[in-house]
Order: structure tokens, then sequence, then C-alpha cells
């Protein structure tokens, strides 16, 4: 054996000796007392109250319809949009009982740790899509009111594509290049290439949703005379800054960015005083194609969207 | 206490070593092994009904406090109130000779991948690589080339 072999193979042993003196100096330690034994044995009957609570906080199941129901009193929604709505509402209850839930009540003793972190990837990506779905969806959704019904099926149909694509792109690449592996064995994490697609995916997305609305801004700025342009042109702003609080606050969310949460909460205040004040100008003008309220309620779910998404980042 | 309440509180306490020492090489600094420890504490109750000897009690101890602390390390989940665990804060100060070996020793385990980290401890722990690999769920000649690269990396690490 050569003088470095040994000297390497000293350095391992070293290490099992450190480890080894570590065992010795917890061997006269308590370590759990029994305070924390009944805390942990309580436990399994508060989870249930905190699953539900969870449960109930991140469902739409009030939000979606008194939604629904505004935009119907304002013949905004078209049977179409009613079925969507219908479909996400159903989708947002399954994902969020049964597969968070799911993942909560998982016996940690049952896999071994490949198992477990190849479960948990999927988990984490079904709640990553789950969450880009619901981005997509309400910015979708409330553009499409802003624009009108005629053109709402175009967008849903543009962004279910570009989803469905995106899919396939994915599970083909990863089918044939990585021989059907989507986890890297070598770290045991998904592969990069899902993050990469998912981002082009993301700046596409928002990249079509402005367009979609920037157009829809100038229609309605050139068709309103005076200062029902101005004032839907100022709309368009406070829409396009409750945009920007949900963009950034989506972006921080994926550690893309670093965001203070005061400047989201000042960037949504401006957007939402914006849109009150022309609200009631418009009303006390008597311009009743601005004073619908429909605008203070994109807006207002847009920043809010926008916030909670930023709050939701893991430190 | 019932019987499996008492069944259970015998079993961490027989095991609260492994518990700690997983945690504490997962953790990112001291005040995360506390949370870190309630957790697996919380998986080990969790599932405890369910163990039926199927493994030994130590290889389900280590099996769980792996799959806790990893899982938990990527997710940086932290919901769970802790107590404070009756241990005497010098065992791991880095005030005489020993302390600074095993801060050594952290240091260095704490810089691998989660997998590898789990796999070097279970490798300290003098496990054989068939235990090793069932607690990974890898084949025995995955862990042994893999040992080989982590005992590399961090000979390299020493030599550094």
């Amino acid at each position: 054996m050569s003088e470095n072999n040994v000297l390497e193979l000293h350095e391992l042993e070293e290490l099992k000796a450190s480890y080894k003196l570590m065992d010795e100096r917890l061997d006269g330690q308590e370590i759990v007392s029994d305070e924390q034994l009944r805390e942990v044995m309580m436990r399994k009957f508060t989870d249930i109250r905190q699953n539900m609570k969870e449960g109930l906080i991140w469902t739409n199941l009030l939000f979606v319809p008194a939604m629904a129901w505004w935009a119907w009193a304002n013949s905004r929604l078209t049977l179409f949009g009613i079925i969507l709505l219908s479909v996400y509402w159903v989708a947002s209850l399954i994902f969020r009982f049964v597969i968070l839930r799911r993942t909560k009540k998982e016996d940690y003793g049952s896999y071994d740790l490949k198992t477990l972190v190849e479960k948990e990837s999927s988990y984490a990506k079904n709640i990553k899509w789950g969450s880009i779905v619901t981005l997509i969806f309400f910015a979708v959704f409330f553009l499409q009111m802003f624009i009108g019904e005629k053109t709402s099926w175009i967008v849903f149909v543009c962004m279910a594509l570009l989803i469905i694509i995106s899919r396939m792109i994915r599970k083909l690449v990863i089918k044939y290049k990585y021989n059907g592996q989507a986890i890297d064995p070598a770290t045991g994490k998904p592969r990069v290439l899902g993050s990469k697609w998912f981002t082009i995916i993301m700046y596409v997305i928002f990249g079509l949703v402005l367009c979609l609305y920037m157009s829809a801004l100038v229609v309605n700025v050139i068709n309103g005379a005076g200062w029902v342009g101005l004032m839907s042109a100022l709309n368009g702003l406070s829409y396009c800054i409750a945009i920007v609080v949900l963009i950034l606050g989506f972006l921080h969310q994926r550690g893309k960015i670093n965001i203070s949460r005061r400047l989201l909460i000042i960037l949504a205040a401006i957007a939402i005083a914006l849109c009150a004040s022309i609200a009631g100008i418009a009303t006390l003008k008597g311009f009743t194609e601005l004073t619908q309220g429909s605008h203070i309620l994109i807006t207002v779910a847009s920043a809010g969207l926008g916030l909670s998404v930023h709050k939701m980042r893991k430190e | 206490m019932n019987e499996i309440e008492l069944e259970f509180t015998k079993l961490v306490r027989e095991y609260r070593k492994t518990i700690y020492t997983v945690c504490y090489f997962f953790s990112d600094n001291p005040d995360d092994v506390e949370d870190l420890f309630q957790e697996v504490l919380v998986n080990l109750w969790k599932g405890f009904a369910k163990f039926r000897g199927d493994s030994s009690p130590k290889t389900w101890i280590w099996r769980v406090s792996l799959n806790t602390c990893s899982n938990i390390e990527r997710d940086k989940k932290r919901n769970v109130p802790t107590v404070p665990l009756l241990i005497d804060k010098d065992v791991m100060s880095v005030s005489d000779e020993g302390g600074r070996q095993i801060k050594m020793l952290y240091d260095r385990i704490n810089r691998l991948e989660l997998f590898d980290r789990a796999i070097i401890l279970l490798w300290l722990e003098s496990m054989r690589y068939d235990e090793i690999a069932a607690i990974v769920g890898l084949s025995t000649a995955a862990v042994t080339s893999r040992l080989f690269r982590i005992k590399e990396q961090l000979k390299s690490m020493s030599n550094n």
C-alpha cells in the first residue's frame, strides 16, 4: 500500500473516530423529554384539523362561485365560461383535498429514500403545475372578461395548447434522451429540463396575455372619446400594475428574483386606488360603461393573487 | 399511557441517539436540529401503528429519520411547534478537541448531496452494504460504487 493510500485511509478512519466520539458523548444525554413525546402522540388529532384548515384556505370553494355569480349578473359569463369555471372548481377541490392530504399522510417508514424522493418530486410537480394552471386560469379569465366574450374561447384554447404541447415535449425528451428517467439518479432530483421549459413557457404565456391585453386596451381607447377614452386607458394601467404584481409575486415565489413584500403592497395599493378612483369619477360623470365595478374586482383579484403567491415562497 | 404509547416511548428512548445524529447532520444550523427531531418523531408516531416488524426497528428508525430529514431539508417546511431537547449544549460545542473533531465531521458531511449524506451516515454507523441498499433503495453494487465516490469526495475535502 502506497504512502498516499495509507494517509487517505487514516483520514477516513479519523471520520469514523469522530462519529464514534459523538456517539459516546450522546450516551449520557436524555435528549427526548416526556413532554415532547406527549406533544407528538397528541398530534395525530391536531394534524387532521390542520389539514382541514389548509384545505379550506386554499380551495376556491367560495371565491369561484362568487366570481361566477358576479360575472353572470353582469352578462360576462358565457356557457363556455360556466363549464370552465365548474371544471376548475371541481379540479381544485380534488387537487387540494386528495393530493395534498395524501402528501401529508405519507408513511415515511414504508419507502426507501429513493422511492420517497421520486414520489415527493412527483407531488412537487403536481403542486407546481397546479399553481401554474391557477395563475394562468385567473389571468386569462379576467382578461377575457375585460376584452369581451367573443375572444374568450380562443384565449383558453391557446393556453391549453401551450400547456399540452410543453408537457408533450418534456415527455418526449425524457423518453428518448433520458430513457424515461424523469429523476436524475445521480442527484435524486427532477431533471433540470423541466424548469428550463417551464420558464420559457411562462414567459411565452405571460407575453401572450400582455399582448392580448394591450390590444384590448388600444381598442378601448380608440373606441372611447375624450374622458371615456382616457379613463379606459387609466383603468387599463391599473390592471397592468396588478398584473405586474402578479408576475413579480410569481417570480419571487419561484426564487428567480427577490422583491420586498412592502413594494408589492405599494404597487397593489396604487393599482386598486387608481381603479377605485376611476370608478368613482365615472359614477359622478355618468359614464355607465366604466361604473360596473368589473375593473375593481379584476384588479383586486390579480393583485391579491400576486401577494398570496409572493407569500408562498419557501425560505 | 396505553400499550402502544408505552411501546413507542420505549423505542424512541432506545434510538434517541440515532434520531439525533441524523437530525444533526441534516440540519443547517444547531437551531434546526430541534425542528427536525420533532418532525421525525411525528413521522415515527404516524407510521408506528403500521410498523409490523417487517424490518428491524433499527432499520425502520433509520429509514424514517433519513426520509424525513432529507425531505424537510428539500422543502424547508417548518410547521410543527417544537419542544426543547434535553441535551447538554456543551456536548457539541467546539471548545475542546473532541468538539472540534465532531464539527469537522459535520462540515464535511453537510457539504455532500442529501442522498450521499444518508449513505455515508449509514456507513459510519457500520451498517452492511446490503442494509444500506435496503434503506436508500439502491442496489448493493450501486451503494458500493457510490460509497467509493463519496469517500473520494471526503478525501478531497480534507486535502483542500
